[in-house]
């Protein structure tokens, strides 16, 4: 039996999908409960997740009805006031949703979504690759008397491993201890696929126009912070790992993995331009 | 000391005499007799005559250092058997010898004598030798029996059940029946091992870490990679510590894989280890006695070492792992029937 709190997070998400269920093919989940849904339990003893969920959107493929708000606001959630995109549930668990940074418009933080406003989702570098890589799962309710069902795409390893780079990449100088949570996720999409399958759904992000630049950033961060277990990175997995898992084996195995990945011919290739 | 007496008037020219003076009530250290030997001119010698049940080629020197301040003559050394090596030893140090197999050497000045003979290279007897640790490979075979092994049974029936030796098989019984491990019925047969301290006792000797052979690695993918590894291998490995101890005893998450192998190069190749000094997750482990790939029970699909192996394994790792083999002794405790056979 799931914890109650992941019982819950998966409800409020399952809420958010059905009540964006119109523009589902512009939807992509994202976030923790992406990588849960590949990695599973893992054999880490750290607890995956967080309870928050985040959608990534693509303008692209969003129709002018329903708007977003409206959407969201009839399923009751609650747009934060100070952030765009952050959408309260009951219970204090929050839905992003999130709108990658070169397909976002102008603007600071709110995307320019046209017929849906400036408020309805926020922008964040690093996750085109999810709307690249990504395949359709089929999600369910964790509680057993919810027999709700959904299907939605869901951002390969490859693409939420580029998205983590970047969230820990860009915030670097500021890392507290909630950005350790994100470097074991990294751990944990390293753990999840072969090497040379995630090397070979880089090289296809790398090789898109829309993924490209992206992507080559990520794999520097990549050996920036993860290509020593001394990194920056690996001592952040290593530090949201312990006391539960020994920190020099996180960090080593971390270290380990980048490396390899790093390695392969398939990411050392420079871009071809 | 007789057979000595005899086997030098043999080899003496019969114009030769030989005096011997037993000394009956000597403290230890003493010599046992002082031999004077006289040739047809009359020209003597003192043996000085220490009567041994073991010489150890690293104790001759102790032994004729005590003769020496005893006395002048020429010191001589029987024994039941002497080892080439102890033989070496006496030779160098100027000592003269005699065992009951035939090895015999004396050399003298005044007056002048050559003697030197041959017997046995290896000790016939060498079970009369009391154990004393139960560090070794064979205890380790035999020990194993006895917890996995339901009793009675007869050391012979323990020698052909383990593999090991009658006389290897004797001395360990020997060893656990006099510190009171196990109780035999009167010449008869072994009626009950008290396992659990018996693994106890083994883990005063033994030690996991330094008894067998190891190295440590990372698999930085974690136990479950490792285990799917080990799942599909189709060579000899067995998995101890805490990983199968947490088969049946709940303990914290284990930190360390620790794997018997035949050959831990071999096994660190086909289980694609990296070598790691800090941050190993793995210990791969060639023992010091094949009996840890014996009566291995299987779980998911990956072998375990038996119980017995993995508790002594367990009480003698660092960290948590005596408090680990606690909670395994004490489920073996409440769950015999499951284990032993």
């Amino acid at each position: 039996m799931p914890d109650a709190v992941y019982v819950l997070a998966r409800r409020i998400l399952l809420d958010a999908l059905q009540a964006l269920g119109d523009q589902r093919d512009a939807l992509v989940l994202v976030g923790a409960q992406a990588i849960y849904l590949h990695t599973g339990d893992g054999d880490l003893a750290v607890a995956p997740y967080t309870t928050d969920g985040d959608i990534a959107l693509d303008p692209s493929e969003l129709s002018d009805a329903p708007k977003l708000e409206e959407a969201m606001r009839a399923a009751g959630f609650v747009l934060d006031l100070q952030q765009p995109g952050v959408w309260l549930a009951s219970e204090g668990v929050t839905i992003d949703l999130l709108v990658p940074e070169a397909v976002g418009g102008a603007g600071r933080r709110g995307a320019r979504l046209g017929e849906h406003g400036n408020r309805a989702a926020r922008k964040a570098r690093g996750l085109e690759a999810t709307l690249v890589d990504n395949e359709p799962m089929e999600i369910t309710a964790l509680a057993a008397d919810d027999e709700r069902l959904c299907q939605i795409a869901v951002a390969g390893p490859a693409a939420l491993l580029v998205a983590k780079l970047h969230k820990l990449g860009e915030r670097e100088e500021a890392s507290g201890r909630s950005d350790d949570k994100d470097a074991l996720d990294v751990l944990r999409l390293l753990r999840a696929s072969p090497t040379q399958t995630l090397a070979g759904r880089l090289s296809m992000l790398r090789d898109n126009p829309r993924s490209g630049a992206v992507t080559v950033e990520a794999m520097d961060y990549l050996r920036a912070l993860f290509a020593e277990p001394t990194a920056p990175g690996s001592q952040m997995a290593a530090r949201a790992a312990t006391p539960l898992e020994d920190a020099d084996v996180v960090a080593a195995s971390s270290a380990a993995l980048a490396t390899d990945l790093l390695n392969t011919g398939e990411v050392r290739q420079p871009q071809a331009r | 000391m007789a057979a000595f007496e005899d086997a030098l008037r043999l080899r003496l020219p019969e114009s030769w005499t030989l005096a011997t003076e037993r000394e009956s009530r000597m403290p230890p250290g003493r010599p046992a007799a002082l031999v004077r030997l006289r040739s047809p001119e009359g020209v003597e010698s003192l043996l000085v005559v220490v009567a041994k049940s073991l010489v150890e080629p690293r104790g001759v020197r102790a032994i004729l250092d005590q003769l020496g301040r005893w006395s002048e003559g020429q010191p001589v050394v029987v024994a039941p058997f002497l080892s080439p090596r102890a033989r070496e030893e006496l030779v160098d140090a100027g000592a003269g010898y005699a065992d009951a197999t035939g090895n015999l050497r004396l050399a003298l000045e005044k007056p002048a004598l050559f003697l030197e003979t041959t017997g046995a290279a290896a000790n016939p007897w060498p079970e009369q030798r009391p154990l004393r640790s139960l560090k070794g490979p064979t205890a380790a075979r035999v020990i194993r029996g006895l917890c996995d092994f339901r009793p009675p049974y007869g050391i012979r029936e323990v020698a052909e059940r383990t593999g090991a030796s009658l006389a290897s098989v004797s001395r360990v019984v020997e060893l656990a029946d006099h510190e009171a491990l196990l109780s035999r019925e009167a010449r008869g047969p072994i009626a009950i091992v008290d396992w659990e301290k018996l693994i106890r006792r083994w883990a005063n000797d033994y030690s996991f870490t330094e008894s067998n052979q190891t190295a440590t690695f990372l698999e930085p993918r974690g136990f479950q990679a490792l285990m799917d590894k080990l799942g599909s291998s189709d060579w000899t490995y067995a998995v101890t510590g805490s990983l199968t101890a947490s088969q049946v005893a709940p303990i914290a998450a284990p930190r360390l894989a620790t794997v018997y192998v035949e050959d831990l190069r071999a096994a660190a190749d086909a289980l694609e280890l990296r070598e790691a000094s800090t941050g190993a997750n793995v210990l791969l482990v060639e023992p010091l006695d094949s009996v840890a790939f014996e009566r291995t029970w299987e779980a998911g699909g990956i072998t375990l070492a038996a119980l017995s192996q993995v508790a002594a394994d367990l009480l003698t790792s660092p960290g948590r792992g005596s408090a680990e083999a606690d909670q395994l002794l004490k489920w073996m405790r409440g769950n015999e029937d499951a284990w032993r056979a």
